[in-house]
C-alpha cells in the first residue's frame, strides 16, 4: 500500500520535472524575473555605492600625496586621477559627477597651517550623487587628519562599533532576499503549471482512471515543485558562497538549507492551490509571477526591512516571506540562530497551510474535471 | 416526426435481462442531476462481456455523463451501477484496473516522448518494472509507433496520437475498453486503421464501449447499438435489427422533370415519407414491394422514370425518425 503510494508520487514527480525541464518556457520564466531582479540591485548598488569621481592632484608634495591617499583608501568613489582639461571633459561629458582637486599649494599651506582648500566641483544632476559627494569629501579628509595620528594639528578619532562581526555590503544583503524570491517563483510557477496543465491538456483524467489514491496525485505535484524550488536554491546558496557573497559557517549551512527547504515547500503548496484553482496556464504564469514578486516587495526584500516605512514592516510581519530573509541573512552572513525557531516555526507553518490550501483546491477540482 | 419518435419510444424493445457474471457493464436507474437539468434519466442498459457496444447520441444527450459515472468520474443521482461485477463507488479502484479509457481529447502528455507517456501510464498502474519495457514494446507494436517511441507526442499526426491513446488504454491489459469518440478528426486512412484496431480487441474477448456521432462507424463496429437522447435511452438493437424494424426500406427515383403529386404519394398505404429535391425522389416505406408498382404507376402519369432502385436505409435515417433529429443537429 505504502509501496504504491510512494511509487505513484514518484511517477507523477519523475513525470512533472521531466516536463519542466523540456519546457523552456516555463524554466525561462522561473529564472529571469529573480535574474532581473539581481541585476537591478547590482546596478542599483553600483550606481549609489561608488560614484564616479576626477581626482585631479596638482600637488606634488607629501601632504598632497597623503590626501589623495585618502580620498582612493575612502572606498566610496571610482576614482578617475587625470589632469585637470581631462576632468573637465569628463564633467562635461557626464562621465563623472564631481571633480576633487588638490591644488598645487596643498603641501605648502597644511606645512604652515594655512587653510588648505580642496575644491570639489559637482554635477548636481541628481540629489543622491551630491549628497554622496558631500558626505564622502569630509569622510576622506577627516581619514586624512586622523592618518596623521599625534602630527595632525586636529585630533580626530573615531569609535566604530559593529553590532555583527562582519560588514556585508548592499548588494550581498539583497542577494538573499532575490534567493528567496527565485524559490518563491520557482515553486509557485513549477507546481501552479504542473497542476493547471493537466486541466487544460485534459490530462487530469488519465490520472482519475488511474487506480492511484488523490492524495498520491497531490503529493507527487507539490514533490516536483519543491525539488526543482530547492535545487535551484542550493544551486544559488553554492554559487554565492563560490563567489564569496555569502559564507555561512558550520552548523549554519543546514540552517540556511533547512530555510531554503521550507521556503521551497511554502511555494510547492502555493503552486497546487493557484494550478487546481484558475486550472490554465497563462493565468497561472501572470498570478504566480505577479504573487512572488507582491510577496518579495511585500517581505522588503528590496532593502533592509528594519529601515523601511513602519507600515511596511507591519505588513511584513504578515508575509511568510519575511521570516525566510531573516533567518537565512543570519544564517549566511552573520553565523547566527537569532530569532531561528520563530523563524522556522511560521515558515514550517505557512507551508503547511499553503499545502492543505492545495489539497482543498486541487481535490475541488477533481471532483469538478 | 415527433408523434413517431413517441410511438417508438414506447415500442423499443426491453432489455434483455442478463445474469450478473455475463454482463460486462450493468446500469439501473440511474439519473443523473444537474441543477434542474436531467441529464441522464433512469438509464437501464446492459452490456454482454465480449460485445463491442456503441453509444449513439447527438451532443449533450447524456453519453460522456453517463460514460463518467460508469468511470467513477461523477456520482449518479441515483441508481446503481456494475461493472465486471464490481459496484460503483464502493469498488472504483478495482474497476478502474479493469478499465481501459480512451477520452475524446486522447489526453497525453505533448512535451514528452511515446515511450515516457506509456512508462507513466505504466507506473500509475502499478505493471512491474520487470514486465514494463516488454509491455510497452509490445503495445506500441501493436499500434505501429514503436519506430516513433522516442519522438515527442507535439510532432505527431491526429491518427498517432489516437493510436497512441490507444495503446496507453491497452497497456495495463484491461477487461473493458471505453473509447469516446475514437476517430473524432482523423483522416479516413487512419480511420480505417483504428477501426481494425477496435475489431481486433474483440477478438482478443475484450469488452469495448464505444461513443461515436458516426454511424457509419456504429455499423462497421458495434455488436449492438444504445441510442440516447435528452438522457433517456431510446432503443437498444443490434444495428441491422435497428435498420430492419425502424428503417423500413428506401425507394430512390430519378425522374425526367419535377412530379406535383406529392400528396398522392403520401397517402399510398406503407408509404413514411416522400422527400424531392429536384428529379430527385426519396420515398421511405415499410416495405418496398407492396409500394412500388402503385409508385411506378403515379409518376409515369407526369413524367418518365430515368433510374429507380430500392435500398436498406442508413443508420442517419434510423435515427432521423427514431429522435424525430438528425445526429450532427
Amino acid at each position: 500500500m505504502v509501496n504504491s503510494f510512494l511509487r505513484t508520487v514518484w511517477a507523477i514527480t519523475k513525470k512533472d520535472l521531466k516536463i519542466w525541464q523540456r519546457n523552456r518556457a516555463s524554466a525561462m520564466a522561473t529564472i529571469l524575473p529573480p535574474l532581473a531582479f539581481l541585476l537591478v540591485q547590482a546596478l542599483g548598488a553600483a550606481a549609489v555605492g561608488r560614484s564616479p569621481v576626477a581626482l585631479v592632484v596638482q600637488d606634488r608634495g607629501v601632504e598632497g600625496a597623503k590626501i589623495a591617499a585618502a580620498i582612493r583608501s575612502a572606498d566610496v568613489f571610482r576614482l578617475h586621477e587625470v589632469e585637470a582639461p581631462q576632468a573637465a571633459a569628463l564633467l562635461r561629458d557626464l562621465q563623472v559627477v564631481a571633480i576633487i582637486t588638490v591644488p598645487p599649494d596643498f603641501t605648502t599651506r597644511v606645512a604652515t597651517h594655512v587653510q588648505a582648500p580642496v575644491t570639489v566641483q559637482v554635477n548636481n544632476l541628481n540629489l543622491d550623487f551630491t549628497n554622496d559627494i558631500r558626505r564622502a569629501v569630509p569622510t576622506a579628509i577627516t581619514e586624512f587628519y586622523q592618518a596623521q595620528g599625534a602630527a595632525s594639528p586636529i585630533q580626530v578619532t573615531i569609535q566604530e562599533h559593529d553590532l555583527r562581526q562582519r560588514d556585508v555590503e548592499f548588494f550581498q544583503f539583497s542577494v538573499l532576499p532575490t534567493l528567496v524570491l527565485l524559490l518563491t517563483i520557482s515553486g509557485v510557477l513549477t507546481t501552479g503549471l504542473a497542476a493547471a496543465r493537466e486541466w487544460e491538456t485534459r490530462t487530469i483524467k488519465e490520472l482519475l482512471l488511474a487506480p492511484v489514491p488523490a492524495g498520491a496525485v497531490i503529493a507527487g505535484k507539490v514533490l516536483a515543485g519543491f525539488v526543482v524550488s530547492f535545487a535551484l536554491g542550493l544551486l544559488v546558496l553554492a554559487l554565492g558562497a563560490a563567489l564569496n557573497w555569502i559564507r555561512p559557517v558550520g552548523i549554519y549551512w543546514g540552517t540556511a538549507v533547512f530555510v531554503i527547504a521550507l521556503v521551497a515547500l511554502f511555494s510547492a503548496g502555493l503552486g497546487v492551490a493557484l494550478g487546481a484553482l484558475l486550472q490554465r496556464i497563462q493565468p497561472v504564469i501572470g498570478v504566480s509571477i505577479t504573487t512572488s514578486l507582491y510577496l518579495y516587495f511585500l517581505a522588503g526584500g528590496t532593502a533592509v526591512l528594519a529601515f523601511e516605512p513602519e507600515w511596511l514592516q507591519h505588513i511584513a510581519a504578515f508575509v511568510p516571506l519575511t521570516y525566510g530573509d531573516h533567518a537565512l541573512q543570519m544564517a549566511v552572513f552573520y553565523s547566527s540562530a537569532d530569532q531561528l525557531g520563530r523563524d522556522t516555526a511560521v515558515l514550517a507553518l505557512s507551508a503547511l497551510v499553503t499545502i492543505g490550501a492545495g489539497i482543498i483546491a486541487m481535490r475541488r477540482g477533481i471532483a469538478r474535471a | 416526426m415527433p408523434s413517431n419518435t413517441v410511438t417508438l419510444v414506447q415500442a423499443a424493445p426491453a432489455q434483455t435481462r442478463l445474469p450478473a457474471a455475463e454482463a460486462a457493464i450493468e446500469l439501473r436507474e440511474l439519473r443523473k442531476v444537474f441543477g434542474n437539468f436531467v441529464a441522464v434519466d433512469n438509464l437501464s442498459l446492459t452490456i454482454t462481456r465480449g460485445e463491442i457496444f456503441g453509444l449513439l447520441g447527438p451532443n449533450g444527450s447524456g453519453k460522456t455523463t453517463t460514460i463518467n459515472m460508469i468511470s467513477g468520474l461523477s456520482t449518479p443521482t441515483s441508481g446503481t451501477i456494475n461493472v465486471m461485477g464490481y459496484a460503483l463507488p464502493h469498488d472504483a479502484q478495482q474497476i478502474r484496473r479493469l478499465l481501459g479509457a480512451v477520452p475524446q481529447e486522447t489526453a497525453l502528455y505533448e512535451e514528452l516522448s511515446a515511450w515516457a507517456n506509456m512508462d507513466f501510464h505504466a507506473d500509475l498502474f502499478g505493471i512491474p518494472r520487470r514486465e514494463k519495457a516488454a509491455r510497452i514494446t509490445k503495445t506500441l507494436e501493436l499500434v505501429q509507433l514503436l519506430d516513433r517511441k522516442d519522438s515527442r507526442v507535439s510532432t505527431f499526426s491526429g491518427g498517432m496520437k489516437r493510436r497512441l491513446a490507444l495503446g496507453r488504454a491497452l497497456l495495463h491489459e484491461p477487461t473493458l475498453i471505453y473509447l469516446d469518440e475514437p476517430t473524432l478528426g482523423v483522416d479516413v486512412q487512419a480511420r480505417r486503421a483504428i477501426w481494425d484496431y477496435i475489431l481486433g480487441l474483440r477478438e482478443q474477448g475484450k469488452t469495448v464501449l464505444i461513443t461515436t456521432n458516426y454511424l457509419e462507424e456504429a455499423q462497421v463496429l458495434c455488436d449492438r447499438l444504445a441510442i440516447i437522447d435528452r438522457g433517456k435511452l431510446i432503443v437498444v438493437d443490434t444495428p441491422t435489427q435497428l435498420k430492419r424494424r425502424y428503417g423500413g426500406q428506401v425507394i430512390e427515383v430519378e425522374t425526367s422533370q419535377p412530379i406535383r403529386a406529392l400528396p398522392e404519394l403520401q397517402t399510398l398505404a406503407g408509404v413514411q415519407t416522400v422527400t424531392q429535391s429536384g428529379t430527385h425522389l426519396q420515398i421511405v416505406t415499410e416495405g418496398a414491394e407492396k409500394v412500388v408498382p402503385s409508385v411506378i404507376g403515379i409518376l409515369t402519369r407526369e413524367a418518365q422514370i430515368t433510374d429507380i432502385a430500392v435500398r436498406e436505409p442508413n443508420l442517419d435515417e434510423v435515427f432521423l425518425r427514431l429522435t424525430g433529429t438528425a445526429l450532427r443537429d
